[in-house]
């Protein structure tokens, strides 16, 4: 079916398509000038020369953001398919960081493949680690047992509040290895343990994190805060950052206000709230099928649980779902017509 | 001119072919699900850099689908293709929370563009398998569709590209949804 409805596409689609072709690559070749970072990359440690997982030396170009490794593509697209809550990639050529000074901070000096492999693969027998030359399988074995089950990470840790100490620990010395180090220990999840900070301490995990900062050409820098975010750390909603005792209000550190509020509009709408959880059920083959289940909340010990979101015009909240179960496709098409009948009318 | 001729020889025998363009942000799933629907398998894939493009027939539809890599350097790059796009698929990562923002704007700059105001729009909302994903109804409350497009058909669906699950759905919509087109 392949090749029979390739040769059918008529030539207008496909001149259009060699156009495409060419106008594309013209304008990623010119655009050399992220090898700033990419250098920047490979300059801090030999290791960071090569694939982190594969060894390989070709096209070692792209980052987890998470992890703070640099790996190649093959290598890179198992990290994706395993989800960004395991490993964030970006591209050291085709990203640009620099609308994120704290991103490019990290990147630009935390990406350390030896650090990585210290941590990730303490128990690992060096035979065991895959070639360039592997194939897919071999690949995704091994980067899902690295990562995602932490097999060959030595000391692993299951208790919330050793985690925590490990943590509180690292910001305090503004070491991001340390936290490396402790985030791949602990079975714990960040977003967890924050949630247990918040409930137990007088600042937030976020305003704790935002006192450990670096300042950089005069403009403080909250790469500890950043990485912490990265892997999930909850941000302050609008009124925990300038309600509560102790937190950093303008007149304390004006840039952290800022880096707050740049957080907030970025990705501030992330909330859960208790209450309806919703499951999407496939039916036979055919439909998806939305219906709603109610669940007793979880006990709410902090109530940074259950507070709605409302920040600007954006209003975001779970409790808004329709408790009837509805189907969702043609709903959503249903409710279009009316306002595209009275264009036309 | 030859792409009169043909779309009149499918109205004689009740075929259509249709442009559909794949965008949406790096790691949303778009090759997932191109390959999927292509050839009913999941090939790791790695990250696209250029497109890719393939011809998927649904019924009596031959959906020619264009898969443009979704780093930030490349999505200047995205206007180029959309001439005569019948249909937008723009794929999202339900999983990742954090990008949902940048999804969103992304989304509304490529749909206010003049070429595209004319097309029908599908979200998937990809990834519906992993355990912290936003359900389809919660991207569709965030995205705000219904406040802001105005004149195009637009439609939300969960998908999970592993299992090929919500894909024939979204084909299937796109198909009826531009049958006078």
């Amino acid at each position: 079916m392949s090749s029979g409805s390739r040769q059918e596409t008529h030539s207008a689609g496909r001149l259009h398509r060699d156009n495409a072709r060419k106008k594309h690559f013209n304008e990623i070749n010119f655009d050399k000038v992220n090898s700033r970072v990419l250098d920047a990359v490979q300059g801090i440690s030999k290791a960071n020369a090569r694939c982190c997982d594969c060894n390989g030396t070709e096209n070692v170009e792209w980052v987890s953001t998470n992890l703070l490794c640099v790996l190649c593509i093959k290598c890179s697209g198992v990290h994706r398919s395993m989800g960004s809550h395991i490993s964030k990639i970006r591209s050291l050529t085709l990203d640009s960081f620099h609308s994120n000074a704290e991103l490019l901070y990290l990147i630009e000096n935390k990406i350390n493949n030896e650090t990585v492999n210290n941590i990730y693969e303490a128990q690992l027998s060096p035979r065991y680690k895959i070639t360039p030359q592997a194939v897919d399988w071999q690949r995704l074995n091994f980067i899902t047992n690295k990562y995602k089950l932490k097999k060959y990470v030595g000391g692993k840790c299951d208790s919330l509040q050793e985690s925590l100490k490990q943590i509180v620990k690292a910001i305090q010395l503004n070491s991001i290895q340390l936290l490396q180090i402790a985030l791949a220990q602990s079975d714990v999840s960040l977003k967890k343990i924050s949630v247990e900070f918040n409930a137990t301490m007088a600042d937030s995990l976020f305003q704790f994190t935002l006192k450990h900062n670096e300042v950089v050409g005069g403009k403080h820098l909250f790469f500890i805060t950043e990485y912490l975010l990265i892997n999930d750390m909850n941000l302050d909603s609008k009124r925990d950052n300038f309600g509560r005792k102790g937190a950093v209000t303008p007149t304390t550190n004006k840039d952290a206000v800022v880096y707050w509020k740049s957080k907030w509009d970025t990705f501030g709408f992330e909330e859960p709230a208790p209450g309806a959880t919703i499951e999407v059920t496939s039916q036979d083959d055919s439909a998806l099928q939305l219906s709603t289940q109610d669940k007793k909340p979880p006990p709410n010990k902090s109530n940074s649980l259950s507070r709605k979101i409302v920040f600007g015009k954006k209003r975001w909240s779970l409790g808004y779902i329709p408790q009837k179960s509805q189907s969702l496709l043609l709903g959503r098409n249903k409710s279009m017509k009316p306002i595209k009948d009275e264009h036309n009318s | 001119m030859g792409n009169a001729f043909s779309r009149a020889l499918g109205k004689l025998f009740g075929s259509r072919e249709m442009k559909i363009l794949m965008l949406g942000l790096d790691n949303a799933g778009k090759t997932t699900i191109l390959y999927k629907l292509k050839l009913n398998k999941i090939k790791t894939s790695t990250p696209t850099v250029g497109f890719n493009v393939e011809t998927v027939a649904y019924k009596n539809v031959k959906f020619n689908m264009w898969d443009v890599g979704g780093q930030e350097r490349l999505r200047p790059l995205w206007r180029h293709y959309f001439p005569a796009t019948t249909a937008l698929m723009f794929v999202i990562d339900s999983n990742d929370r954090q990008r949902m923002t940048e999804a969103k704007e992304e989304l509304y700059s490529v749909i206010s563009e003049k070429e595209m105001e004319k097309v029908v729009l599908l979200v998937w909302a990809n990834k519906q398998d992993l355990k912290g994903a936003m359900k389809p109804q919660e991207v569709s409350d965030f995205l705000q569709l219904d406040k802001n497009l105005k004149n195009q058909l637009w439609c939300v669906i969960g998908s999970n590209a592993l299992t090929g699950q919500g894909l024939v759905e979204g084909l299937s919509w796109v198909s009826n949804n531009t049958a006078k087109r």
